[in-house]
Protein backbone atom coordinates (compact mmCIF):
# COMPACT_ATOMS: atom_id res chain seq x y z
CA UNK A 1 0.00 0.00 0.00
CA UNK A 2 1.44 3.21 -0.96
CA UNK A 3 1.71 5.81 1.57
CA UNK A 4 0.32 8.78 0.06
CA UNK A 5 -3.04 7.10 0.04
CA UNK A 6 -3.01 8.19 3.85
CA UNK A 7 -0.87 10.88 3.98
CA UNK A 8 -1.69 12.58 0.54
CA UNK A 9 -0.36 15.67 0.68
CA UNK A 10 3.45 14.90 0.67
CA UNK A 11 4.22 15.29 -2.71
CA UNK A 12 2.22 18.60 -2.61
CA UNK A 13 2.98 20.74 0.52
CA UNK A 14 5.14 21.29 3.34
CA UNK A 15 2.88 18.68 5.66
CA UNK A 16 2.68 14.98 4.92
CA UNK A 17 -0.63 15.36 6.74
CA UNK A 18 -2.25 13.58 8.86
CA UNK A 19 -5.27 12.16 7.31
CA UNK A 20 -8.55 12.55 8.15
CA UNK A 21 -11.18 9.92 9.78
CA UNK A 22 -13.09 9.75 6.51
CA UNK A 23 -10.11 8.54 5.38
CA UNK A 24 -9.40 5.61 7.33
CA UNK A 25 -13.21 4.57 7.40
CA UNK A 26 -12.54 4.41 3.16
CA UNK A 27 -11.38 0.80 4.11
CA UNK A 28 -11.95 0.50 8.25
CA UNK A 29 -15.60 1.35 8.39
CA UNK A 30 -17.71 0.22 11.23
CA UNK A 31 -20.47 -2.10 11.82
CA UNK A 32 -23.66 -0.23 11.88
CA UNK A 33 -25.78 -0.14 14.89
CA UNK A 34 -27.89 -2.50 14.12
CA UNK A 35 -24.88 -5.07 13.37
CA UNK A 36 -25.70 -5.21 9.93
CA UNK A 37 -22.33 -4.93 7.55
CA UNK A 38 -20.91 -1.33 6.81
CA UNK A 39 -21.76 0.38 3.64
CA UNK A 40 -17.94 0.73 2.69
CA UNK A 41 -15.52 -1.95 2.78
CA UNK A 42 -15.14 -3.60 6.31
CA UNK A 43 -11.49 -4.53 6.85
CA UNK A 44 -11.42 -5.79 10.27
CA UNK A 45 -14.73 -4.10 11.06
CA UNK A 46 -14.58 -5.26 14.76
CA UNK A 47 -10.89 -4.58 15.73
CA UNK A 48 -10.57 -3.56 18.81
CA UNK A 49 -7.49 -1.34 17.55
CA UNK A 50 -9.88 0.23 15.29
CA UNK A 51 -12.01 1.49 17.93
CA UNK A 52 -10.90 5.41 18.34
CA UNK A 53 -11.06 5.31 14.60
CA UNK A 54 -15.09 3.76 14.68
CA UNK A 55 -15.21 6.26 17.90
CA UNK A 56 -14.41 8.87 16.02
CA UNK A 57 -16.94 8.76 13.34
CA UNK A 58 -19.55 8.17 15.26
CA UNK A 59 -19.10 11.14 17.21
CA UNK A 60 -17.78 13.30 14.85
CA UNK A 61 -14.59 14.18 17.63
CA UNK A 62 -11.06 14.05 16.60
CA UNK A 63 -9.15 11.19 16.98
CA UNK A 64 -5.72 12.44 19.04
CA UNK A 65 -2.65 10.79 17.44
CA UNK A 66 0.65 11.02 18.88
CA UNK A 67 3.28 12.09 17.10
CA UNK A 68 6.50 11.17 17.18
CA UNK A 69 8.53 12.81 14.44
CA UNK A 70 8.64 16.15 15.35
CA UNK A 71 11.01 19.01 13.90
CA UNK A 72 11.37 22.17 16.55
CA UNK A 73 9.12 25.31 15.68
CA UNK A 74 11.99 27.00 14.30
CA UNK A 75 13.19 24.43 11.73
CA UNK A 76 11.39 24.49 8.30
CA UNK A 77 11.06 21.25 6.36
CA UNK A 78 8.96 20.64 3.33
CA UNK A 79 8.32 17.00 2.50
CA UNK A 80 6.96 17.55 -1.43
CA UNK A 81 10.36 19.00 -2.55
CA UNK A 82 12.25 15.90 -0.64
CA UNK A 83 9.65 13.02 -2.14
CA UNK A 84 10.06 15.37 -6.00
CA UNK A 85 13.77 14.61 -5.83
CA UNK A 86 13.90 11.26 -4.69
CA UNK A 87 14.23 10.88 -1.19
CA UNK A 88 12.16 7.68 0.50
CA UNK A 89 10.45 8.37 3.20
CA UNK A 90 12.57 5.41 4.69
CA UNK A 91 15.41 7.22 4.73
CA UNK A 92 14.16 10.09 7.41
CA UNK A 93 11.20 7.58 8.77
CA UNK A 94 12.82 4.08 8.82
CA UNK A 95 10.62 1.08 7.84
CA UNK A 96 7.20 2.44 9.13
CA UNK A 97 5.42 -0.79 7.30
CA UNK A 98 7.18 -3.06 9.86
CA UNK A 99 6.70 -1.39 12.83
CA UNK A 100 4.53 -2.92 15.17
CA UNK A 101 4.16 0.69 17.01
CA UNK A 102 5.55 3.49 15.51
CA UNK A 103 8.80 5.21 17.05
CA UNK A 104 11.59 7.35 15.87
CA UNK A 105 13.93 5.39 13.51
CA UNK A 106 16.21 8.04 13.09
CA UNK A 107 18.22 10.95 14.39
CA UNK A 108 16.30 13.66 12.66
CA UNK A 109 19.55 15.67 14.39
CA UNK A 110 20.68 18.88 12.74
CA UNK A 111 23.64 17.17 11.60
CA UNK A 112 21.97 14.16 10.41
CA UNK A 113 19.98 16.41 8.04
CA UNK A 114 23.17 18.34 7.02
CA UNK A 115 25.26 14.88 6.52
CA UNK A 116 22.90 13.57 3.27
CA UNK A 117 22.28 17.80 2.03
CA UNK A 118 26.29 17.36 1.85
CA UNK A 119 26.29 13.99 0.44
CA UNK A 120 22.79 13.08 -1.31
CA UNK A 121 24.06 10.32 -3.31
CA UNK A 122 23.78 7.85 -1.02
CA UNK A 123 20.10 8.64 0.11
CA UNK A 124 18.93 9.42 -3.58
CA UNK A 125 16.78 7.00 -5.22
CA UNK A 126 14.40 6.78 -8.62
CA UNK A 127 11.48 9.12 -7.84
CA UNK A 128 9.06 6.35 -8.47
CA UNK A 129 10.43 3.83 -5.64
CA UNK A 130 10.21 6.57 -3.16
CA UNK A 131 7.16 5.14 -1.77
CA UNK A 132 8.59 1.77 -1.45
CA UNK A 133 10.03 1.29 1.56
CA UNK A 134 11.57 -2.34 1.07
CA UNK A 135 13.87 -0.98 -2.11
CA UNK A 136 16.80 -1.26 -2.16
CA UNK A 137 19.99 -1.64 -4.62
CA UNK A 138 22.03 -5.00 -4.36
CA UNK A 139 25.20 -3.57 -3.26
CA UNK A 140 26.68 0.30 -1.18
CA UNK A 141 28.35 0.83 -4.70
CA UNK A 142 25.54 0.31 -6.88
CA UNK A 143 23.52 2.82 -4.72
CA UNK A 144 26.27 5.31 -4.59
CA UNK A 145 26.81 5.14 -8.57
CA UNK A 146 23.25 5.36 -9.34
CA UNK A 147 22.68 8.02 -6.85
CA UNK A 148 25.23 10.14 -8.37
CA UNK A 149 23.69 9.64 -11.72
CA UNK A 150 20.57 11.15 -10.01
CA UNK A 151 22.40 13.71 -8.55
CA UNK A 152 24.18 14.89 -11.67
CA UNK A 153 20.83 14.28 -14.04
CA UNK A 154 18.51 15.93 -12.21
CA UNK A 155 20.94 18.48 -10.93
CA UNK A 156 20.31 18.55 -7.31
CA UNK A 157 21.93 20.80 -4.95
CA UNK A 158 20.79 20.44 -1.86
CA UNK A 159 22.22 23.61 0.51
CA UNK A 160 23.31 23.97 3.75
CA UNK A 161 23.12 27.57 4.09
CA UNK A 162 21.58 28.29 7.55
CA UNK A 163 18.62 30.10 6.50
CA UNK A 164 17.16 27.47 4.35
CA UNK A 165 15.87 25.31 6.96
CA UNK A 166 16.13 28.46 9.71
CA UNK A 167 14.09 30.88 7.45
CA UNK B 1 -14.55 56.78 42.89
CA UNK B 2 -17.23 59.17 41.41
CA UNK B 3 -16.37 62.16 43.90
CA UNK B 4 -13.01 62.15 41.63
CA UNK B 5 -14.75 61.69 38.68
CA UNK B 6 -12.53 58.80 37.62
CA UNK B 7 -14.77 56.38 36.85
CA UNK B 8 -15.88 58.65 33.40
CA UNK B 9 -12.01 58.76 32.32
CA UNK B 10 -10.74 56.51 29.96
CA UNK B 11 -9.30 53.32 31.41
CA UNK B 12 -5.94 52.22 29.67
CA UNK B 13 -5.26 48.83 29.84
CA UNK B 14 -2.09 46.15 28.89
CA UNK B 15 -3.99 43.11 28.96
CA UNK B 16 -7.70 41.46 29.09
CA UNK B 17 -6.88 40.07 32.53
CA UNK B 18 -5.95 43.53 33.99
CA UNK B 19 -9.51 44.73 32.21
CA UNK B 20 -11.24 42.18 33.50
CA UNK B 21 -9.26 42.50 37.04
CA UNK B 22 -9.08 38.65 37.01
CA UNK B 23 -7.82 36.82 40.40
CA UNK B 24 -4.81 35.92 38.10
CA UNK B 25 -4.03 39.45 37.50
CA UNK B 26 -4.46 40.45 41.60
CA UNK B 27 -2.21 37.75 41.92
CA UNK B 28 -0.05 38.91 39.38
CA UNK B 29 0.11 42.64 40.59
CA UNK B 30 0.81 42.23 44.21
CA UNK B 31 3.32 39.43 43.93
CA UNK B 32 6.82 39.93 42.25
CA UNK B 33 7.32 35.75 41.61
CA UNK B 34 4.66 33.03 40.94
CA UNK B 35 3.49 31.21 44.22
CA UNK B 36 6.48 29.35 46.34
CA UNK B 37 9.23 30.92 44.05
CA UNK B 38 10.34 33.97 47.05
CA UNK B 39 9.89 32.13 50.03
CA UNK B 40 12.33 30.31 51.70
CA UNK B 41 10.94 27.05 53.16
CA UNK B 42 10.81 26.94 57.03
CA UNK B 43 11.84 24.12 58.96
CA UNK B 44 14.83 22.81 55.97
CA UNK B 45 18.60 22.97 56.71
CA UNK B 46 20.83 24.84 54.66
CA UNK B 47 22.32 21.66 53.15
CA UNK B 48 19.05 20.45 52.61
CA UNK B 49 18.20 22.91 50.54
CA UNK B 50 20.77 23.15 48.36
CA UNK B 51 20.32 19.29 47.85
CA UNK B 52 16.94 19.43 46.97
CA UNK B 53 17.88 22.60 44.45
CA UNK B 54 20.45 20.38 42.90
CA UNK B 55 18.21 18.15 42.66
CA UNK B 56 15.69 19.61 40.99
CA UNK B 57 17.86 21.36 38.68
CA UNK B 58 19.70 17.54 37.69
CA UNK B 59 15.89 16.06 37.13
CA UNK B 60 14.89 19.53 35.03
CA UNK B 61 17.97 18.68 32.76
CA UNK B 62 16.31 15.66 32.16
CA UNK B 63 13.25 16.36 31.30
CA UNK B 64 14.42 18.95 29.32
CA UNK B 65 16.10 16.08 26.84
CA UNK B 66 12.50 14.62 25.74
CA UNK B 67 9.81 16.68 23.66
CA UNK B 68 6.42 16.56 26.21
CA UNK B 69 3.69 14.30 24.11
CA UNK B 70 1.73 15.91 21.01
CA UNK B 71 -1.20 15.36 20.04
CA UNK B 72 -2.60 15.88 16.96
CA UNK B 73 -6.35 16.14 16.41
CA UNK B 74 -6.84 15.48 12.26
CA UNK B 75 -10.11 16.24 10.84
CA UNK B 76 -12.99 13.83 10.82
CA UNK B 77 -13.83 15.20 7.61
CA UNK B 78 -11.48 17.33 5.73
CA UNK B 79 -12.66 20.10 4.18
CA UNK B 80 -12.92 19.67 0.41
CA UNK B 81 -9.53 21.32 -1.52
CA UNK B 82 -7.75 21.73 1.59
CA UNK B 83 -4.19 21.14 1.19
CA UNK B 84 -2.31 21.23 5.05
CA UNK B 85 0.31 23.84 4.22
CA UNK B 86 -0.97 25.16 1.30
CA UNK B 87 -3.08 28.87 1.45
CA UNK B 88 -6.08 28.87 0.19
CA UNK B 89 -7.30 32.00 -1.46
CA UNK B 90 -10.96 33.50 -0.84
CA UNK B 91 -12.33 36.41 -2.74
CA UNK B 92 -14.81 38.99 -1.00
CA UNK B 93 -16.03 42.24 -0.97
CA UNK B 94 -16.70 44.94 2.65
CA UNK B 95 -16.95 47.81 3.51
CA UNK B 96 -14.06 50.30 4.99
CA UNK B 97 -14.36 53.79 5.69
CA UNK B 98 -17.20 54.56 3.02
CA UNK B 99 -15.38 52.50 0.70
CA UNK B 100 -15.52 49.20 -1.29
CA UNK B 101 -12.71 46.95 -0.87
CA UNK B 102 -12.58 43.52 -3.08
CA UNK B 103 -10.70 41.26 -1.38
CA UNK B 104 -8.40 38.30 -1.53
CA UNK B 105 -7.93 36.92 1.56
CA UNK B 106 -5.03 34.47 2.01
CA UNK B 107 -6.01 31.50 4.69
CA UNK B 108 -3.90 29.23 6.12
CA UNK B 109 -5.12 26.13 7.60
CA UNK B 110 -8.46 27.28 8.29
CA UNK B 111 -7.39 31.03 9.49
CA UNK B 112 -6.83 34.53 7.33
CA UNK B 113 -3.16 35.30 6.97
CA UNK B 114 -3.05 38.23 4.71
CA UNK B 115 -5.50 40.86 3.12
CA UNK B 116 -4.95 41.64 0.03
CA UNK B 117 -6.91 43.21 -3.36
CA UNK B 118 -8.36 40.79 -5.81
CA UNK B 119 -7.18 41.25 -9.42
CA UNK B 120 -9.99 39.24 -10.80
CA UNK B 121 -12.31 41.72 -9.73
CA UNK B 122 -13.34 43.54 -12.83
CA UNK B 123 -13.30 46.66 -10.93
CA UNK B 124 -9.56 46.54 -10.76
CA UNK B 125 -8.69 44.67 -13.92
CA UNK B 126 -10.45 47.10 -16.33
CA UNK B 127 -8.50 49.94 -14.51
CA UNK B 128 -4.75 48.28 -15.30
CA UNK B 129 -2.77 48.44 -18.26
CA UNK B 130 -3.29 44.98 -20.40
CA UNK B 131 0.27 43.65 -19.95
CA UNK B 132 -0.78 43.88 -16.40
CA UNK B 133 -3.84 41.75 -16.04
CA UNK B 134 -2.76 39.32 -18.72
CA UNK B 135 0.60 38.64 -17.13
CA UNK B 136 0.00 36.40 -14.13
CA UNK B 137 3.03 37.66 -12.45
CA UNK B 138 2.31 41.08 -12.74
CA UNK B 139 -1.33 40.28 -11.27
CA UNK B 140 -1.48 41.97 -8.05
CA UNK B 141 -4.22 44.52 -6.85
CA UNK B 142 -3.18 46.88 -4.48
CA UNK B 143 -4.80 47.92 -0.73
CA UNK B 144 -4.88 50.35 1.53
CA UNK B 145 -2.88 50.18 4.84
CA UNK B 146 -6.69 50.17 6.56
CA UNK B 147 -7.23 47.17 4.40
CA UNK B 148 -4.07 45.86 5.54
CA UNK B 149 -4.26 45.72 8.98
CA UNK B 150 -8.37 44.83 8.76
CA UNK B 151 -6.89 41.66 9.50
CA UNK B 152 -6.74 41.98 12.74
CA UNK B 153 -10.03 42.51 12.94
CA UNK B 154 -10.39 38.85 12.10
CA UNK B 155 -9.02 38.47 15.36
CA UNK B 156 -10.58 40.55 17.57
CA UNK B 157 -12.00 38.99 20.52
CA UNK B 158 -15.11 41.29 20.84
CA UNK B 159 -15.94 40.71 17.43
CA UNK B 160 -19.53 39.07 16.81
CA UNK B 161 -19.19 35.32 16.29
CA UNK B 162 -22.17 34.83 15.02
CA UNK B 163 -24.50 36.35 12.31
CA UNK B 164 -26.89 38.82 13.68
CA UNK B 165 -29.92 39.67 13.03
CA UNK B 166 -32.01 43.19 14.74
CA UNK B 167 -35.37 44.03 15.40
CA UNK B 168 -36.92 47.07 15.15
CA UNK B 169 -36.25 47.48 18.83
CA UNK B 170 -33.65 46.13 21.66
CA UNK B 171 -30.62 44.59 20.94
CA UNK B 172 -29.87 42.49 17.85
CA UNK B 173 -29.99 38.73 18.70
CA UNK B 174 -27.20 36.51 17.67
CA UNK B 175 -27.75 33.35 14.92
CA UNK B 176 -26.70 30.06 16.64
CA UNK B 177 -24.47 28.68 13.68
CA UNK B 178 -26.99 24.98 12.69
CA UNK B 179 -30.16 26.98 13.34
CA UNK B 180 -32.62 26.13 10.84
CA UNK B 181 -34.52 28.50 8.50
CA UNK B 182 -37.82 28.11 10.48
CA UNK B 183 -36.06 29.24 13.93
CA UNK B 184 -34.39 32.14 12.12
CA UNK B 185 -37.33 33.31 10.35
CA UNK B 186 -39.70 32.98 14.09
CA UNK B 187 -36.31 35.29 15.50
CA UNK B 188 -37.77 37.74 12.94
CA UNK B 189 -34.32 38.19 11.50
CA UNK B 190 -36.24 37.56 7.83
CA UNK B 191 -39.71 39.23 6.76
CA UNK B 192 -42.29 37.81 4.48
CA UNK B 193 -41.78 39.15 0.83
CA UNK B 194 -46.10 38.71 -0.08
Amino acid sequence: MDCRYCHNSVDKSAHSSIPPTQTCVNCHSPKTADGQAPTLSAVHAESKKLKPVHESWRTGESIDWVRIHRLPDYVYFNHSIHIARGVSCVTCHGRVDKMEEVYQAKDQSMTWCIDCHRNPAPHIRPVDQVTNLGWSLDSEEEQLALGKKLVEENNINPQTNCAVCHR
Amino acid sequence: MSLTGQEHQQRYFRSIDELQQTPEFQQFVTREFPQAASEFPEGVSRRRWIQMMGASLALGGVAGCRYHREEIGAFVVRPEGRVPGIPEYFATNFEWAGSVVNALIANIEGRPIKVDGNPDHPAYANSQPKDFTENKKLRSAGTTAMTQASILSLYDQDRVANPCCGKSYGRPQEVQLGRSHEQVFRMGCVRKVR
